[in-house]
C-alpha cells in the first residue's frame, strides 16, 4: 500500500497506525500505559481537524504522536514543579532532574530561596512570612512569583 | 536534516521512528541509513523503537466515535457547498446576517467548507476573501458546537486565512496582528505543532516583505523543522523554497541558488506545479546578470508554468525577468516591446512602483539603442510613477537620471547604476546618491 496516496478514512488508519503509534509513546517517550490511549485519540482528532493539508497521512501521525508525548511531559513537568518538592520533582523522567537545575540556577537568588524554604525545607506560606518577618500575603504572593518564574524558564529550556 | 548547537547534522526524531519501523517506508532510506552508520546518537534513537517493536500492543479503544465524527463533518461540509454558492452571490455586508440564519453554514463542517473557498476568491477577490474570513471568525464566536475544539481549530484557521489575504493585499502589519490571532489560537489545541508551523511559515513570508529578513529566516527554519518531522514533503520543500527567497531578497545570491538547484530535480518530481513555477522564477532571476542565456531557459519555463496556473502577476514578473535577458544579451529592440507592455500591464494593476521600475529597463534599452530623446521622456515618466510611494533618495536619483537623459549624458550602465542603488536605498533611508566615478 502506498501510504502516499489516496486518503483513508480515518477508522482504516487508527486500525492500521494504532500499534505503532502506542509503541513510539511506549518506547521512546515511556508515556504511561493509561495515557496512550488518550494520546492517540488526540492524535487522530487532530489529524481530523488538519487532514485536508496533510499529504503523508502516517509520517503525520508520527509527528503528531511525537507532538503529543512531548506535550504531556511538558505539562507533567509543569504541574510537578507547581506542586511536588524539588526533590521529588526531580526524580521525575525525561532528565527532569537536569532541567530543574537549569532552571533553578537561572533564578534569581531571592526567587531561589523561596523555593528551597517552601519545597526543599518545607516550610509554610505562614513560616516563611514569620521567618522572612512579613506577612502572609506577601509570602504567598513571592511563593507564587517564584514559580511563576521557574514555570516560564522550565517552558523556555523545555 | 537539523543542525545540532554542536554543528552536528542529525535527522529529526520522527523520521528516524518512521526508519525504524519500516525503512521503506522513509523518504530517503539510503541516506538515513548511512548516517546511522555514522551517528550513535540517532542509532540510538531508532534502538529505542525497535527494542519495543516486538511487544504485545495495547487494547485500542472503538473507533466508531471517530468515524462517525468523519462522516458527520463529510455530511455537513458537502451540505454547505449550495449554501456558499447562494452567499457569494450577495454583497459582503448581507453575508453575517444570511449565514446566521443558514444552518447549513453553522456547523463545523459548514465553517470548514467556507474555509475551503477563501484562497481561491483570495486570487481574483481578495477583498471578498477577507471579508469571508471574518464572517468565519464571527460565526465562531457565536457558534456552540458538540466538538469545540473543531470550532476553535476553524477559529484560528479564520484568521491564519486573513493573514495570508491581508499579505496579499500588501497589508504586511495588519497580516502579522492576525497571525499572532491565528497562532494564539492554535496554541491552545492539542497536538497544535503542524498547525502553529503553518502560522510560522506565514510569517516568516510577510517578515520577508517587511524586510525583516533575519526574523524572517528564524521562522521559516522553525516552521520547516517541523514539516519535515510531521514528513510533509510538500510543505517542507515549500519552507526551503521560502528560505532561498529571504536570502535572495538578502542579496545571498550564491546561497539561495543552491537551495533552488537543490530544490528543482525534488519539486520537478513533485505535483507541486506552484512551487515548480515560482523556483524556475527564482531560478531564471538569480542568473539574469551571471548567465543570461540559462536564465532564459528557466524564465521561459516559468512563464509557461505561471500562464498553465492563471497567475498573471508573477506571469508579469516572469516576462520582465525574460524582458531583463533580452537588455543583458543585446537583443534590446526585443526587450524594448515586452518592457512596454509590461509597464502599462503593471501600471493597470496600481502596482506603480513596478511599473517605474519597468520604464528604467525601458530606458536602458532605449539608450543603448541612441534612442535618448525617447529614453528622456520614458525616465519623465517613471519618476511620476515613483513619486508617490519612493523614499526621497530613490526620487533623486531617477532626476538625476532624468536630467542626464534630457542633457544627453545618461548611458545604459547610468541606468543599471540608478536601478542598483535603488535596490539598496529604501532599506537605508540615509543612503545619498551618487553618480558612477
Amino acid at each position: 500500500m502506498d501510504e502516499n496516496a489516496a486518503p483513508h478514512g480515518v477508522g482504516a488508519l487508527y486500525q492500521e497506525y494504532y500499534p505503532l503509534l502506542a509503541k513510539i509513546a511506549l518506547g521512546r517517550f515511556s508515556l504511561p500505559r493509561e495515557e496512550v490511549e488518550n494520546a492517540i485519540h488526540d492524535v487522530f482528532v487532530s489529524f481530523l481537524r488538519t487532514s485536508g493539508s496533510v499529504d503523508n497521512p502516517r509520517a503525520w501521525l508520527v509527528g503528531g504522536i511525537c507532538n503529543a508525548c512531548r506535550d504531556y511531559w511538558r505539562a507533567i513537568g509543569n504541574r510537578r514543579l507547581e506542586t511536588l518538592p524539588v526533590a521529588e520533582a526531580t526524580s521525575a523522567a525525561f532528565d527532569r532532574n537536569i532541567l530543574c537545575d537549569q532552571v533553578l540556577a537561572r533564578l534569581p537568588e531571592s526567587s531561589r530561596a523561596i523555593l528551597a524554604l517552601h519545597y526543599v525545607q518545607g516550610l509554610t506560606a505562614g513560616e516563611i512570612a514569620q521567618e522572612l518577618n512579613t506577612s502572609l500575603a506577601y509570602a504567598e504572593q513571592l511563593i507564587h512569583r517564584s514559580l511563576k518564574r521557574a514555570r516560564l524558564l522550565a517552558r523556555r529550556r523545555a | 536534516m537539523r543542525e545540532t548547537d554542536e554543528g552536528r547534522k542529525h535527522f529529526p526524531e520522527e523520521v528516524l521512528l518512521l526508519f525504524a519501523v519500516d525503512p521503506g517506508s522513509s523518504e530517503d532510506p539510503i541516506e538515513v541509513e548511512s548516517h546511522l552508520r555514522e551517528c550513535p546518537e540517532c542509532r540510538s534513537i531508532v534502538g529505542t523503537i525497535s527494542a519495543v517493536r516486538s511487544s504485545p500492543p495495547l487494547p485500542r479503544m472503538e473507533t466508531t466515535s471517530l468515524e462517525d465524527l468523519e462522516l458527520r463533518l463529510s455530511d455537513q461540509t458537502v451540505e454547505a457547498g449550495p449554501a456558499i454558492e447562494q452567499l457569494l452571490q450577495r454583497p459582503p455586508e448581507h453575508w453575517p446576517e444570511i449565514a446566521r440564519s443558514d444552518s447549513r453554514l453553522c456547523t463545523v463542517g459548514g465553517l470548514r467548507a467556507v474555509l475551503q473557498v477563501i484562497p481561491d476568491l483570495r486570487r481574483s477577490e481578495p477583498e471578498r476573501a477577507l471579508e469571508l474570513s471574518r464572517l468565519v471568525s464571527s460565526l465562531c464566536e457565536s457558534l456552540i458546537a458538540e466538538n469545540p475544539s473543531f470550532v476553535a481549530h476553524a477559529h484560528a484557521s479564520a484568521w491564519k486565512e486573513r493573514a495570508i489575504t491581508l499579505r496579499i493585499l500588501g497589508r504586511f502589519e495588519e497580516s502579522i496582528s492576525a497571525l499572532n490571532g491565528a497562532e494564539n489560537r492554535f496554541v491552545k489545541l492539542p497536538v497544535a505543532e503542524f498547525d502553529l508551523a503553518g502560522v510560522w511559515y506565514q510569517r516568516a513570508m510577510v517578515l520577508r516583505e517587511l524586510d525583516q529578513l533575519d526574523e524572517a529566516l528564524r521562522w521559516i527554519d522553525r516552521a520547516e523543522v517541523v514539516f519535515e518531522r510531521f514528513g510533509q514533503t510538500r510543505m517542507t520543500n515549500r519552507a526551503r523554497y521560502v528560505r532561498g527567497a529571504i536570502l535572495f531578497r538578502r542579496g545571498e545570491i550564491d546561497r539561495a541558488e543552491e537551495i533552488f538547484r537543490d530544490l528543482l530535480p525534488r519539486l520537478e518530481r513533485s505535483d507541486d506545479e506552484q512551487t515548480v513555477a515560482l523556483l524556475y522564477n527564482s531560478l531564471g532571476q538569480c542568473a539574469v546578470e551571471r548567465h543570461p542565456l540559462e536564465a532564459e531557459l528557466f524564465l521561459v519555463r516559468a512563464v509557461r508554468a505561471f500562464e498553465a496556473l492563471g497567475y498573471e502577476l508573477d506571469l508579469l514578473r516572469a516576462r520582465w525577468g525574460l524582458a531583463r535577458v533580452f537588455l543583458a544579451t543585446g537583443r534590446n529592440p526585443q526587450a524594448i516591446t515586452t518592457l512596454e507592455g509590461l509597464e502599462h500591464a503593471f501600471a493597470r494593476r496600481g502596482a506603480e512602483d513596478d511599473a517605474g521600475l519597468v520604464a528604467l529597463d525601458r530606458a536602458e534599452g532605449l539608450l543603448a539603442l541612441d534612442r535618448a530623446a525617447e529614453a528622456t521622456a520614458v525616465c519623465r515618466a517613471a519618476l511620476e510613477r515613483l513619486r508617490g510611494s519612493s523614499p526621497r533618495n530613490v526620487i533623486h536619483a531617477v532626476e538625476f537620471l532624468r536630467d542626464a537623459a534630457a542633457q544627453g549624458t545618461a548611458t545604459p550602465a547610468l541606468v543599471r547604476h540608478v536601478r542598483r542603488f535603488m535596490e539598496k536605498a529604501p532599506k537605508q533611508p540615509a543612503l545619498i546618491f551618487a553618480p558612477p566615478a
